[in-house]
């Protein structure tokens, strides 16, 4: 029933809404409904805002300042790709490739000539087909540079986001002090340099036959040296690896930080003025990591030479796998040392705070004065801490060795230990502790509070003066 | 009789004049050495020319680079056969004797005791000190417990020497091995033990450096010529030199050739050697001269801006 009446009502309602919406849609009209014409251009061309220049065949000369792009890929049989002769030049390669096939390398693929200013190239590739073959040789066809100049020194160039490969010389050469900056570029297969420039970031040389990459500042870099120059060589090296597969060094800088080199030959793996959180290795005689002021936080490893060089090394550690020293310092804090073979464990010309040496048949720990340090030597008869002052110092000697636990000149609260030789051994001993299973537990010329124990051997030998002992 | 008289004034003269020419002769000809550190042989040739000399490795298929020293101004040129390039490097002006860079000064160093280690007068009778507070140690070092017993009880009383009725004391037997450290500002200098011998028949007297627990005993030579250590590129570094990167400058400097080179810790174990094996003196042929320029072909690179 209810049903039946509600039917109607909105039959009703419907056709009321119906007559009114024609009604309503005549009083607010706002003009005609047709569309309106094309739309007038608001906007400049690219020409209007920066005049660009076509280059569509090679060789080409730039001798006046402006922007220019490649509108294909270009190849040249012999000599330059394209020179630039004027200042305020911008090469656009448009994601193209200059490429050559000169037998003997001789050309440039854009050579820089003059000395002019301003010049940016960007997003493209430079091709030879120079590569690096079996006997460590560079050869083949292609450019001898990818990115070069000529005599004169071009100042405030830019090259990004290029990639070069195949040179017989340099990938990328531009002056490192004359405001020159490379950016996001890749090269591979140089014979000789891969990157030079004053400011080097995000790139990456890989296989040169000489220094990888040279710059004043490289940040966020990678090269790779097969011959005897460097991986990476700069004077501020930001977080940056260095390779050498050759014979040369992996990464050096003025300052390094956060860096990593390595050498695979007899050169050295990392060596820096002052090295921050660094780590390097050396496979063959050189050091690991070689510091001329201070490592800090570094990590060095050589298989014949020393681990860690440095005058100054605070929370470093160095590893000598064969007869090297572990880790050498003018002075050294909180730092650890390893040698396995002769080498000693931990050298500090002068002093070592709470440091830790060990040594295979070396010394453990040798130090002008050891404030809190132990050392370890595990044969021979060196010592395993060996130093002019220890003061709350610790030495081992285990193994069948007859050396000494710890000697010093002058020891303060020390403790030695030694299986067949002498467990401490001093000139003054203070509150110290020597034990040895078959040699003498503590032997001193002055003794103070200090003993002795050996299990078959003498238990304290005080040859002048003693107090307070038992 | 005035002839005679000037004739015996004049013979020291003409000795003086004739040992000088037997010196003045420039060697020429060839040296083969070999160098091992660790695993690592290289052989090395010599070819002395009057005024160029030439270093390379031999007994390699590796292409490493080859030295060519102008005798006269000392100036460079490396090949690389990798690249087929060379570059021209100015004559090094390295100091004619290594230093140890400075360094903050050291606490005072005790003396007159063996090896440079202990006081030098006896102290005073210090007070009680506390019970000894043995270092922390570090993980995996320290006394066995299976080798090394814990504090003994209280042990006899030793002799106390030279306490009237008892035997003299015996003297404190020598300190164990300890490397001499070298002090800031320390030169290294390369000391004549006196020692010599003659090695492939030329006169070598024997020279010794130490650094740091290390000895470098080095045979050399006048007889030859200055020595010129082989390198491999252009020579740089930041971090510190040890020992047996500063022997070579040395040994220049004193216009001295090494025969023997050997670089041993204190305690022995040898981890560096020099050794020449032959020397043949021989006037070099026309055909020679070309050994002491680049060879046709490779281009010439510019050195690295250091």
């Amino acid at each position: 029933m209810k049903t039946q009446l509600t039917r109607p009502i909105a039959a009703l309602a419907l056709l009321a809404l119906s007559i009114l919406d024609s009604q309503l849609s005549s009083v607010f009209a706002q003009g005609s409904l047709a569309p309106p014409g094309a739309p007038a251009a608001s906007m400049k061309s690219l020409d209007q805002i920066e005049p660009r220049t076509p280059i569509s065949s090679a060789p080409c000369t730039i001798s006046a300042p402006g922007s220019y792009y490649l509108t294909a890929n270009l190849h040249v049989n012999g000599g330059d790709a394209i020179d630039i002769t004027a200042s305020g030049v911008t090469l656009d390669l448009n994601g193209f490739t200059l490429s050559s096939s000169e037998a003997t390398p001789a050309g440039t693929g854009i050579n820089l000539a003059g000395a002019n200013t301003d010049i940016t190239i960007l997003n493209g590739h430079i091709q030879g087909g120079v590569t690096y073959g079996i006997g460590g040789v560079y050869g083949g066809a292609g450019f001898r540079n990818g990115i070069g100049f000529s005599y004169t020194i071009p100042a405030n160039v830019r090259v990004s986001g290029v990639s070069v490969s195949g040179c017989a010389a340099y990938g990328i050469k531009l002056n490192i002090s004359n405001s020159t900056v490379v950016d996001s570029c890749t090269v591979q297969n140089i014979g000789v340099w891969g990157i030079q420039a004053g400011s080097i970031s995000h790139s990456v040389a890989e296989l040169c036959g000489d220094t990888a990459i040279f710059a004043a500042t490289a940040d966020s870099c990678y090269g790779n040296c097969t011959g005897s120059g460097w991986g990476l060589y700069s004077g501020t090296a930001n977080n940056c690896s260095g390779l050498n597969t050759g014979s040369g060094t992996g990464l050096s800088a003025n300052n390094a930080n956060n860096c990593y080199g390595q050498a695979n030959g007899n050169g050295d793996g990392l060596d820096a003025l002052t090295a921050n959180n660094c780590q390097g290795s050396s496979g063959g005689s050189g050091t690991g990591v070689r510091a001329g002021a201070t490592a800090t936080g570094c990590y060095g490893h050589s298989g014949t030479g020393a681990g860690l060089s440095a005058m100054t090394a605070n929370n470093c550690q160095g590893q000598a796998d064969s007869d090297g020293d572990g880790l050498d310092a003018t002075t050294a804090s909180n730092c650890q040392g390893h040698s396995n073979g002769h080498g000693n464990g931990l050298n500090a010309d002068q002093t070592a705070t709470g440091c830790y040496g060990y040594t295979g048949t070396g010394i453990g720990l040798s130090a002008g004065c050891a404030n809190g340090c132990s050392g370890q030597s595990d044969s021979g008869d060196n010592a395993g801490l060996s130093c002019n002052i220890a003061i709350n110092c610790y030495g081992t000697m285990n193994g069948t060795g007859s050396g000494t636990g710890l000697s010093a000149g002058a020891a303060n609260n020390c403790q030695g230990t030694s299986n067949n030789g002498t467990g401490l051994w001093a000139s003054t001993a203070s509150s110290c502790f020597g034990s040895s299973v078959n040699g003498t537990g503590l032997t001193s010329n002055y003794g103070n509070f200090s003993f002795g124990f050996s299990l078959t051997g003498t238990p304290v030998i005080i040859y002048y003066t003693q107090y307070n002992m038992p | 009789m005035h002839f005679a008289h000037n004739f015996q004034r004049s013979l020291p003269i003409l000795g003086c004049v004739a040992a000088l020419a037997s010196t003045a002769v420039a060697f020429e000809g060839r040296i083969q050495a070999v160098m091992t550190q660790g695993n690592d042989t290289r052989t090395l040739l010599y070819t002395v020319g009057t005024d160029s000399l030439r270093v390379e490795m031999t007994a390699t298929n590796w292409p490493n680079p080859v030295d060519i020293v102008d005798r006269n101004s000392g100036a460079l040129t490396l090949l690389f056969p990798n690249n087929r390039s060379f570059v021209h490097l100015k004559p090094a002006t390295e100091p004619a004797t290594a230093t140890v860079p400075e360094a903050p000064n050291m606490p005072m160093t005790p003396a007159g005791l063996p090896l440079g280690i202990g006081p030098r007068s006896a102290p005073g009778a210090p007070s009680m000190p506390a019970m000894p507070n043995m270092p922390a140690l570090p993980f995996g070092v320290g006394p066995q417990q299976q080798v090394t017993p814990a504090m003994p009880p209280r042990p006899v009383m030793p002799n106390l020497p030279g306490t009237p009725g008892t035997p003299a004391a015996p003297a404190m037997p020598a300190m164990p091995a300890m490397p001499m450290m070298p002090m800031p500002g320390d030169k290294l200098v390369l000391q004549a033990t006196g020692k010599t011998v003659d090695i492939l028949g030329y006169a070598c007297q024997q020279y010794e450096l130490k650094q740091r627990g290390e000895i470098l005993e080095i045979w050399a030579t006048e007889e030859l010529l200055p020595f010129k250590p082989y390198v491999q590129n252009q020579p740089h570094r930041f971090g510190p030199q040890r020992l047996d990167d500063q022997w070579p400058a040395l040994l220049t400097s004193r216009k001295l050739f090494p025969l023997r080179v050997s670089l041993r810790h204190d305690h022995g174990a040898e981890r560096f050697r020099f050794d020449v094996q032959s020397v043949t003196p021989q006037k070099l042929t026309a055909d020679d001269a070309k050994l002491f320029q680049p060879p046709t072909g490779y281009f010439e690179i510019q050195p690295l801006p250091f």
